[in-house]
C-alpha cells in the first residue's frame, strides 16, 4: 500500500521540473524558483490535495506558484507582472500542455542541427557544453562583442525555425 | 515586443540555457525532506479532522462523546505515525538515501550499517552514517565524493569526470575543476575523499570544504587534463595532440550522448594559439605558474569595463602556429585529395579537397557557382600563390613548397572579396529577400581583415538592399586562404514522390509516433550510382510550407526530410506538392 509520504514524493519527481521553468518563465532567478516550487509544493503537501489527477494537480501548481511569486512584488510591479504571467501561461500551456515542452525540445534540437559552421560551433559550446560567452570567444577567436552578434544572429535563425511551427 | 513575444523569447532562452535537461533530484529531496520535518502537521490535522463546534459537540449524547473521542484520538495517532515515518526514498539499488556506488563498486551492510568497500562513492545529506575503508562518515552535509582504493593520480582525475556523465550525475564547472586538483582530495589509508560542498565528520574529525580560489582549481584541472604524461609540463607537442584528439573525436561525434561525453572528456584543451600566448618564455613548455599567471592573473573587471585585448602573438609564435596549421592541413591534404599518391598536390587537388570539406560540413555550392557562406569569409584566387610556392614548376607542391604556399601575408594593394549570404530582416511574409553579395576590399600593407560587426541587410522603399558593416584591422597576421571560387552545374536529377497527407490534421511540433533518433534509409540512384541516403518523414501542418513558414492555400501533407550530409553535391532542388526532386551538382573549381 502507498503512504501519503509516498504519493507526494512521487508528485514532487513528476511536478518539480514543469514548475521550476514555470517559475523561470515568470522571472524568477533560479533560487528564487526552487524556493517558490518549495513552497507550492509544500503547500499541496499542507493541503492534503494529493488524489488530484496530474493535469489538475499540475495546473493547481502552477496557479499557487504564480500567486506565491506574484505575493512576492510590490503593487505597481504585480500589476505589470500580472499582464506578463498572463502571457507566460498561455506560453507555457502551448508548449508544454500536452508533451511537458518534449516537442519543443525535439524541435529545438532539429533546428540547432539545422545551423552550420561557426554559428553551430557557437551555440554548441555556449548551450550544450556550457561555456561562458569569455571562453567561447576565446576559442572562436572572436570579441566578446562578435559572439554576442553571432549568438544572436543564430537564436534568430532557431526562432525562425521554431517559430512557424509553435506560434498559433 | 507584445508581451506573448517576450515570453516565447524567454522560453527559447530557458530551452538553450537547460539544453542538457537540469536534474531537480536535489530539489525534489529537499522539498520532500522539508515536508517531513516541517510544521505541516497541524495544517494536515487541521484540514483532515474538522471537530464540530463546542455547541453541538455538548449537545451530543456523553456515549456519543466518548465514542467520537475514542475515533478522533485513533485518527491522531495514526496520522502522528504516518507523520513520523519518513518517505520511503524509492531504490534502484540497496544503498540506503543519499549514497550512490558507481558501477564496479562493491558495498554489503553489516548490523545495518552501510559499509563501502571499493570503488567510487557519492554521499549527500541525508546519508545515514557510514563505514568507508575502516573509516567512519557521518553527519554529511553537501556533497562528497570517495574513492576506496588505489590514491587518485592524475590519470584516474581525468577519468573520472566521464563517469559521472556515465552515470547520469551532473558536475557543475566548478565541481569539475575541484575533482581535477589533487589538492581538494583528503587521503586516509584506502579511502580519497573530496568535499564538493558543506562538510562531514571523518572519524570524528570535521572535514569542510575550504575555500580556495577557483583559478586554483581551473589551473590544476588544465594541468591533470593537459599534461598527458605526467611529468609536471605541458609541452607544445603534447597540447597539440590533446586538440587534434579532441577536433577528433567531437567531429566523430554521431550522437547526443556522444557529444556530451566529448564535451565532459575535452572541456580542458589548451588550443594552440592560446599556447603561444601563455608560453611566457616562449620555451615551447607550459608550467603551472605560466598556466597560472594567465588564468588567475587578469584582474576582475570593474561593471562595464571591457576585458583587455590578447597580446599579439610575437614572429616566432606566428611561425610556430603557422607550421602546426600547416602541418595539420598537409597531413589531410595527403590522405584525401594526393589521388596518385605520389606525396604532391595539384592546385585542382587542394582546391576540391578544400571545397568538398566546406560542402561536407554543411555548405552548399549556391547556383551562381559560388560557395554560400552566411558567416565572415575572405576569398580570394590562389593561382598566383601557388605558382609562386611552386618552386620546380612541376605543377605541383610538395609540403615544404605547401607551407609556402599556405602562409600568406597580404601585402598592400591586395584585393580580397567578401563573400556573404543575409536574409534581409523585412519581415516574416516577404519571403523573398535572400540575397549573397560580394564586396570587394582593398587591404593595407601587413594588415588582415576582420569583421567586427555587420547588420543584416535590409530593402529600403527605393529596393535598394542597405546594411552597415565595420570594419577592425589589425597588424600583421598571417592564415590560409578561407575560400575559392565555384562554379557547379546539374548533372543528374531525381525525382521522388512522397506520399500525399491531406488529411488535415493538425500537429504542433513533431507528429505522434515520431521517431526522434532513427532514420528511415533508402537509395537514391543519381548517376547511375546508388546512394544511401536517411530521411524522416512527417506531416506538415495545415498553411504551413516544410521550414514551418506560413504560406496560403495548403492543407496539411506527409513531407520526407532526406538528410544528405556526407553526400557532396547533392542538393533538395524543391520540396512541393507531394514532389521532391533531388539535383546532383557537379563540383567545378573555378581556376
Amino acid at each position: 500500500m502507498t503512504t501519503p509520504a509516498q504519493e507526494f514524493e512521487a508528485i514532487v519527481r513528476s511536478h518539480v521540473g514543469p514548475l521550476w521553468r514555470y517559475l523561470r518563465l515568470l522571472g524568477c532567478d533560479g533560487a528564487r524558483a526552487d524556493d517558490l516550487a518549495q513552497e507550492s509544493l509544500l503547500t499541496l503537501w499542507r493541503k492534503n490535495l494529493l488524489d488530484m489527477e496530474p493535469a489538475a494537480t499540475q495546473a493547481w501548481l502552477r496557479k499557487t506558484a504564480r500567486y506565491l511569486y506574484l505575493d512576492t512584488l510590490r503593487a505597481d510591479q504585480r500589476r505589470r507582472e500580472t499582464a506578463l504571467a498572463d502571457a507566460a501561461d498561455a506560453v507555457f500551456s502551448e508548449y508544454e500542455g500536452v508533451d511537458g515542452g518534449e516537442s519543443y525540445t525535439a524541435q529545438l534540437k532539429a533546428c540547432l542541427e539545422r545551423l552550420a559552421g561557426r554559428a553551430r560551433e557557437a551555440m554548441d559550446l555556449r548551450y550544450r557544453a556550457g561555456q561562458s560567452n569569455t571562453e567561447v570567444a576565446a576559442k572562436l577567436d572572436l570579441t566578446e562583442d562578435g559572439l554576442k552578434t553571432l549568438l544572436k544572429r543564430s537564436k534568430e535563425a532557431l526562432r525562425q525555425c521554431l517559430g512557424g511551427r509553435f506560434e498559433s | 515586443m507584445s508581451d506573448l513575444e517576450l515570453m516565447r523569447e524567454r522560453y527559447l532562452d530557458l530551452a538553450l540555457d537547460d539544453f542538457n535537461g537540469r536534474d531537480h533530484s536535489r530539489l525534489a529531496a529537499r522539498i520532500v525532506a522539508a515536508a517531513q520535518s516541517g510544521p505541516a502537521a497541524d495544517a494536515v490535522l487541521a484540514s483532515v479532522i474538522t471537530l464540530p463546534s463546542r455547541s453541538r459537540w455538548t449537545a451530543l449524547r456523553p456515549w456519543l462523546q466518548a465514542a467520537c473521542l475514542v475515533v478522533a484520538l485513533g485518527v491522531i495517532g495514526w496520522l502522528i505515525v504516518q507523520r513520523a515515518t519518513p518517505p520511503e526514498i524509492p531504490r534502484a539499488e540497496p544503498l540506503p538515501a543519499g549514497v550512490r556506488g558507481f558501477a564496479g563498486s562493491k558495498h554489503h551492510r553489516e548490523a545495518e550499517k552501510p559499509v563501502l568497500d571499493q570503488g567510487i562513492f557519492t554521499i549527500e545529506t541525508g546519508a545515514p552514517e557510514i563505514n568507508a575503508a575502516g573509516h567512519s562518515l557521518r553527519d554529511i552535509s553537501g556533497r562528497a565524493v570517495l574513492n576506496i582504493g588505489a590514491a587518485p593520480d592524475r590519470e584516474f582525475l581525468t577519468r573520472l569526470i566521464p563517469l559521472f556523465a556515465a552515470e547520469s550525475l551532473p558536475l557543475t564547472k566548478k565541481e569539475q575543476a575541484m575533482l581535477r586538483n589533487l589538492k581538494r582530495w583528503s587521503i586516509h589509508g584506502a579511502l580519497a575523499l573530496c568535499v564538493l560542498s558543506g562538510s562531514v565528520i571523518l572519524d570524528g574529525v570535521k572535514l569542510e570544504l575550504e575555500a580556495q580560489d577557483d583559478a586554483a582549481d581551473e589551473v590544476a584541472a588544465y594541468f591533470a587534463s593537459c599534461d598527458t604524461n605526467g611529468d609536471g609540463k605541458i609541452t607544445w607537442d603534447e597540447a597539440l595532440a590533446r586538440e587534434r584528439e579532441s577536433n577528433r573525436v567531437r567531429n566523430e561525434a554521431r550522437n547526443e550522448a556522444e557529444r556530451k561525453a566529448y564535451f565532459a572528456l575535452y572541456e580542458y584543451v589548451i588550443e594552440r594559439e592560446w599556447f603561444l600566448r601563455i608560453d611566457a618564455d616562449d620555451n615551447l613548455e607550459i608550467t603551472q605558474r605560466e598556466l597560472a599567471k594567465d588564468i588567475g592573473g587578469t584582474p576582475a573587471l570593474k561593471e562595464g569595463e571591457a576585458p583587455p585585448d590578447d597580446p599579439p602573438l610575437n614572429d616566432k609564435d606566428l611561425r610556430q602556429l603557422a607550421a602546426a596549421n600547416v602541418a595539420d592541413t598537409w597531413d589531410g591534404l595527403i590522405a584525401d585529395a594526393d589521388a596518385n599518391k605520389d606525396g604532391k598536390l595539384q592546385q585542382q587537388e587542394i582546391r576540391d579537397h578544400f571545397l568538398l570539406d566546406e560542402v561536407k560540413r554543411g555548405g552548399r555550392i549556391l547556383p551562381d557557382g559560388t560557395k554560400e557562406d552566411w558567416e565572415d569569409g575572405v576569398d580570394e584566387d590562389i593561382s598566383e600563390a601557388f605558382d609562386a610556392a611552386d618552386k620546380n614548376k612541376d605543377k605541383k607542391l610538395d609540403k615544404a613548397e605547401y607551407a609556402e604556399f599556405a602562409v600568406i601575408e597580404f601585402k598592400a594593394g591586395d584585393e580580397c572579396f567578401l563573400y556573404y549570404s543575409e536574409q534581409a530582416d523585412s519581415g516574416r511574409n516577404d519571403r523573398n529577400t535572400s540575397a549573397q553579395r560580394v564586396e570587394p576590399i582593398k587591404l593595407t600593407a601587413g594588415t588582415t581583415l576582420f569583421i567586427k560587426e555587420m547588420t543584416p541587410l535590409k530593402k529600403d522603399k527605393a529596393g535598394n538592399w542597405t546594411r552597415k558593416m565595420e570594419y577592425k584591422l589589425v597588424t600583421i597576421e598571417k592564415f590560409s586562404p578561407l575560400g575559392f571560387r565555384a562554379q557547379s552545374t546539374v548533372v543528374d536529377a531525381n525525382k521522388r514522390t512522397v506520399p500525399n497527407g491531406g488529411s488535415g490534421s493538425y500537429h504542433r511540433g513533431w507528429p505522434k509516433g515520431y521517431d526522434h533518433d532513427g532514420y528511415k534509409l533508402d537509395t537514391l540512384k543519381i548517376g547511375g550510382v546508388d546512394y544511401i541516403c536517411g530521411y524522416n518523414e512527417y506531416e506538415v501542418p495545415h498553411q504551413q510550407d516544410i521550414n514551418g513558414e506560413k504560406v496560403g492555400g495548403k492543407g496539411a501533407k506527409k513531407v520526407q526530410v532526406w538528410h544528405l550530409r556526407g553526400l557532396p553535391g547533392l542538393e533538395v532542388k524543391r520540396i512541393d506538392d507531394g514532389e521532391v526532386v533531388y539535383e546532383l551538382l557537379e563540383i567545378n573549381i573555378k581556376k
